[in-house]
């Protein structure tokens, strides 16, 4: 990973999960979200660029994804409507995060068969990242596991949430925060650990 | 009416507790400058404007024909246009270039979802630009705070340190709502 995506992967989190409820549920809705709008936006502007839409192409882009994020808050509503509730005013801000904005509108145009499996390539990484970050927060701030089910919300209780106040704070919205920082700090500890060890077997031979 | 600018800009600040444009401060902040200010000055018109303007466009068109739910696409339309004449006119007037969509866009959509009449919206949207305008000299000074202490700290370590303060700010702002210090707690 580098540094590029580091700095899109803090934007995103920022923008997308950090204000989310802490449950692995909305952690699902919310990356199949940001993967239809980033499937469903790379194709609109590959059909932009096809039938030379470009002058009103900004306007159109952003009313397809408005439209596909008001499709899926309605499918929400009627399939699972507590998760609507729940997620509210959440469900558009994958629409508007710099990640979708930044790779649909900073990127020169290729061809679609480069450009779908790339895109997609960029959001299915961060969604295991993000849906990693959601059941941790899931586990330790609620001691359960939600899922979504035809019935609605499945929560599997791991352990009494009481016993461990502590960890109750990752759930909340400075939880979170913190909770990224620390992976961030971790994880310039490590790169930093592992130049160290490059550098050493450099001098070495 | 204070009331809720107040809700809004500090207990449930827009920024730090709904996450409008939480990624945006981090980078606006690297510095306060002329751009910023006409930023700013596009924001506060631009959403006002287009607040009012999308709120009379419900109250006359979506609510008569029962599509209240197609709000968030009028809106955008609305933003749209107000953006484009607001910028062209900051372009030409003083040449700076202060584009700006989706703090502005969530704003909006928070004021008008979470409203009842359409002073209540701007008060709203007013608390929300506050939030978002407080914030931007706090974090410039913290980035100037730690810069100071530690020249030499790694840009990501600083963004680490930078997300820490935010959600202990977080904590500042919400304390209130547990504080032996209320009324009636004790």
């Amino acid at each position: 990973m580098n540094r590029k995506s580091i700095y899109v992967y803090i934007a995103i989190t920022l923008a997308m999960i950090i204000s989310a409820p802490g449950r692995f549920a909305c952690g699902i809705v919310l990356v199949l979200e940001l993967n239809l709008l980033m499937l469903l936006g790379t194709l609109v502007k590959s059909f932009i660029h096809r039938f030379e839409l470009v002058p009103v192409g900004s306007v159109l882009l952003l009313t397809v994804m408005i439209v596909v994020t008001m499709l899926t808050r309605q499918a929400l509503v009627l399939t699972i409507p507590q998760m609507a509730v729940q997620l509210g005013f959440v469900v558009y801000l994958p629409t508007v995060s710099a990640f979708l904005i930044g790779y649909m509108f900073g990127e020169e145009e290729s061809e679609l068969k480069k450009t779908i499996p790339r895109n997609m390539g960029y959001t299915l990484s961060y969604s295991v990242f993000a849906l990693l970050f959601f059941l941790f927060r899931d586990i330790a701030g609620f001691g359960t596991i939600t899922l979504l089910t035809n019935d609605g919300l499945y929560e599997q209780v791991l352990f009494d949430s009481g016993k461990i106040n502590a960890f109750v704070f990752f759930a909340t919205i400075p939880g979170a925060l913190v909770c990224t920082a620390v992976i961030l700090i971790l994880y310039v500890f490590v790169v930093n650990k592992f130049i160290i060890l490059e550098n050493a077997e450099l001098v070495h031979d | 009416m204070i009331d809720t600018i107040f809700y809004y800009l500090f207990y449930c600040s827009a920024v730090l507790v709904y996450g409008i444009g939480l990624n945006r401060t981090a980078v606006l902040s690297r510095s306060m400058d002329k751009t910023l200010f006409l930023l700013i000055i596009k924001m506060i018109i631009t959403i006002l404007c287009s607040t009012a303007l999308t709120w009379v466009v419900i109250l006359e068109l979506l609510v008569p024909a029962d599509l209240v739910e197609l709000f968030p696409l009028a809106a955008l339309l609305i933003l749209l246009a107000v953006s484009v004449f607001v910028e062209i006119l900051i372009r030409i007037t003083t040449g700076f270039r202060t584009s700006e969509f989706a703090v502005s866009y969530l704003i909006l959509l928070l004021s008008l979802n979470e409203s009842t009449e359409v002073v209540n919206s701007l008060v709203i949207a007013s608390g929300c630009i506050l939030s978002f305008v407080i914030i931007l000299p706090v974090l410039f000074a913290l980035r100037k705070r730690i810069e100071v202490a530690r020249p030499r700290n790694d840009k990501i370590k600083k963004k680490s340190l930078i997300m820490i303060t935010m959600a202990v700010i977080v904590i500042v702002l919400g304390v209130w709502n547990v504080s032996w210090l209320n009324q009636g707690v004790l």
